[in-house]
């Protein structure tokens, strides 16, 4: 038993240096500081995101919408710099965000959808909202390159994108273990009737849970508008599945109520490392995903085949 | 006696109700689109309908199986392209049956692979065929090298684009596939077995219901219903790509929540589920007809679906209403008639 809870919570640790070094070995461009540092820059979008679907699947739930969330956000930021400039528009877009996600916690709670069909519908939605919004065609940014600090700037020699990342990781770590909302979460997320009987206020735990993913979503599509110079109501899409994918790498459970918040940025990490590393090598994109899905299932059949073997010697021992 | 016989009946009826909303729903919007459009007054739009809901349809029967067991599948997509690429390059060298039969048992073997995932390897089905998505997507590609492919010959395009009787043949073999899935899950063991473990996968258990059997099984009849809707698909279109029918797993998944099926597992219905494939396709063909922006009809699309949603929840919550009225109506007998 204690394997398989070792396993669940450092395994992506080994996973990510493993993959470090295969790659470290297979390409002499992998361990560079410039490749590196592009890399993390990389890996921020999935890594923000994935701090705000952290607390989402560890209270039980899913966003599926976050993808249009992202596409969303390109577009109506794009249409703001053009309209009142960067600072203006960065505030469009979080207030944006906060109130998506506000819509999708009411849908949760007060309409009583499950959150995967909820936030199913809300996806189908924002990504209408953002088509509609910009008549399918691009909104270009190029004569707007103050934007561009998001994705290449940097500060004290550190890019922008990775700082970002870090603020975002020591604020949700701060929210996870340090407040009463990370408590609540946990709670509501491994029952969420006994959350409800000893006092929790389930409802609006929820509603700030996504809220929480959606700004983080909101962050992750300022980058995207960011490296493309570009807003587009198709960007994103099976951007959610790959946010999920780096938070189940990362050990929290999908029955709910363990987050590993941490665990979520060394997956991201990981999962940049295998396709920068792949695209060093010049292996084609598909393969890319291709790896995804048999890091996901390796990763979770040991852990799987861990838990079963424990169980099993534990019926045995009580036997 | 006599009272309780009546209160039967009501909520028998409340529960029949429930259990063909998708069908009213369907009715009352194909007379308001006949109130409205001339169009809607020709059986030859109803024709066209029936045809496009054959596509979603098709893979919503095996999908049905799957949320009534309590799982569902997310690599349908990708397995629905990668098949619909193998059906249009076997069609060419094996010839129609020969391709059909290959690309059904290339598609079962696909979703028993899910399934042993699922049920030996266990890991979540969410996770498992969260994997197989990205691998099957990566796997399309792969054998088409990223390039489409392409079959125009009128046998094999017959498939999608001809009629028999005067009926598209798609939504013949759709139908006649989901009388006999409706056959599976109410007539035969596996369906009830399906049934049970959607409803308790402990009680299953304990009842001796070989759940890992079972499971692995639900997941082949994903994959071979996927490979009927790859088969009608890809002659409908003539062709396949490996980018094609992103999204895919999430209509099949709203038009079997949609017809009723609870994501939470244990009931559900395959004929809902097609009056539910019916009444999208009559949805997009309606808001075509009616020059609905085609970037706002996703937007009518998500509302319909959140509205459809609620209202299995608001029943949930009404009838849980009802229920503790009642208990409270008879504890409150009880208590007179022990009093007296």
């Amino acid at each position: 038993m204690r394997k398989a809870a070792f396993w669940e919570r450092f395994g992506i640790y080994v996973i990510t240096l493993a993959t470090l070094a295969a790659f470290s070995a297979l390409t002499t461009k992998m361990l560079t500081i410039s490749n590196l540092t592009n890399l993390l820059a990389q890996a921020a979008m999935t890594a923000i995101a994935g701090a705000g679907m952290t607390f989402a699947i560890t209270s039980g739930g899913f966003d599926l919408s976050i993808g249009s969330i992202v596409a969303l956000t390109t577009c109506v930021l794009g249409k703001s710099i053009l309209a009142f400039g960067l600072l203006p528009a960065l505030g469009i877009v979080l207030v944006m965000g906060l109130v998506l996600g506000i819509i999708n916690g009411l849908i949760i709670t007060k309409l009583r959808i499950q959150t995967f069909v909820a936030t199913l519908a809300t996806m189908i939605i924002y990504r209408g909202f953002s088509l509609i919004y910009t008549q399918g065609r691009d909104v270009t940014l190029y004569g707007h390159l103050d934007i561009k600090v998001f994705s290449s700037g940097d500060l004290l020699g550190l890019p922008v994108p990775i700082l970002i990342t870090c603020a975002a990781y020591a604020a949700a770590l701060f929210l996870y273990k340090r407040t009463r909302f990370g408590i609540r979460v946990r709670s509501v997320g491994s029952n969420i009737d006994a959350a409800r009987a000893s006092g929790v206020p389930v409802d609006r735990t929820i509603i700030l849970v996504f809220s929480l993913t959606a700004v983080t979503a909101t962050i992750s599509g300022i980058i995207l508008s960011s490296q493309l110079l570009t807003g587009n109501g198709r960007l994103g899409t099976g951007f959610e599945l790959q946010a999920i994918t780096s938070v189940i790498l990362g050990g929290t459970a999908l029955s709910g109520g363990r987050g590993n918040v941490l665990g979520t940025l060394v997956a991201a990490v990981m999962l940049g490392i295998v396709s920068n590393g792949l695209n060093l090598l010049g292996v084609p994109e598909f393969y890319q995903q291709l790896s995804t899905g048999i890091i996901l299932i390796l990763a979770l059949s040991a852990g799987g085949l861990g838990s079963r073997f424990a169980s099993a010697r534990i019926r045995g021992a009580r036997r | 006696m006599k009272a309780a016989g009546t209160k039967g009946e009501a909520s028998f009826r409340l529960f029949d109700l429930k259990e063909s909303g998708i069908l009213f729903a369907l009715i009352a919007l194909w007379l308001v689109c006949a109130v409205f459009n001339p169009v809607f007054r020709d059986v030859g739009i109803y024709l066209s309908i029936l045809r496009e809901s054959a596509f979603v349809g098709t893979a919503a029967i095996g999908m049905t199986f799957c949320i009534i067991s309590g799982d569902f599948d997310l690599s349908i997509a990708s397995l629905l392209a990668l098949l619909s690429i193998v059906t249009i390059e076997l069609m060419g060298k094996v010839g129609l049956a020969g391709g059909i039969l290959i690309t059904i048992a290339l598609g079962t073997v696909a979703g028993l692979f899910n399934g042993l995932l699922v049920a030996v390897v266990r890991i979540p089905a969410f996770i498992a065929t969260l994997a197989m998505y990205f691998i099957y997507r990566a796997l399309a590609f792969i054998v088409s090298d990223g390039n489409p492919v392409q079959f125009q010959v009128s046998w094999f395009i017959a498939i999608g684009n001809g009629n028999f009787l005067g009926l598209p043949l798609p939504f013949l073999i759709f139908a006649a596939l989901a009388l006999v899935a409706t056959l599976a899950l109410r007539k035969t063991v596996f369906g009830r077995h399906v049934l049970a473990i959607g409803n308790s996968k402990k009680a299953s258990e304990v009842a001796g219901i070989g759940i890992v059997a079972v499971k692995i099984a639900i997941f082949g009849v994903v994959g071979a219903f996927t490979a009927g809707s790859a088969i009608l698909l890809s002659s409908r279109l003539w062709s396949a790509n490996p980018g094609m029918k992103y999204g895919f797993e999430f209509d099949v998944i709203a038009a079997v929540v949609l017809g009723g099926t609870s994501l939470s597992g244990g009931k559900g219905s395959v004929f809902n589920t097609l009056v539910a494939a019916i009444f999208f396709a009559s949805l997009n063909t309606a808001m075509n007809m009616f020059h609905v922006d085609s970037y706002a009809q996703r937007v009518v699309i998500g509302i319909v679906l959140l509205f459809a949603f609620s209202m299995n929840g608001l029943r949930a919550a009404i009838e849980a209403a009802v229920r503790s009225a009642k208990a409270a109506r008879s504890a409150k007998a009880k208590k007179i008639s022990e009093g007296a």
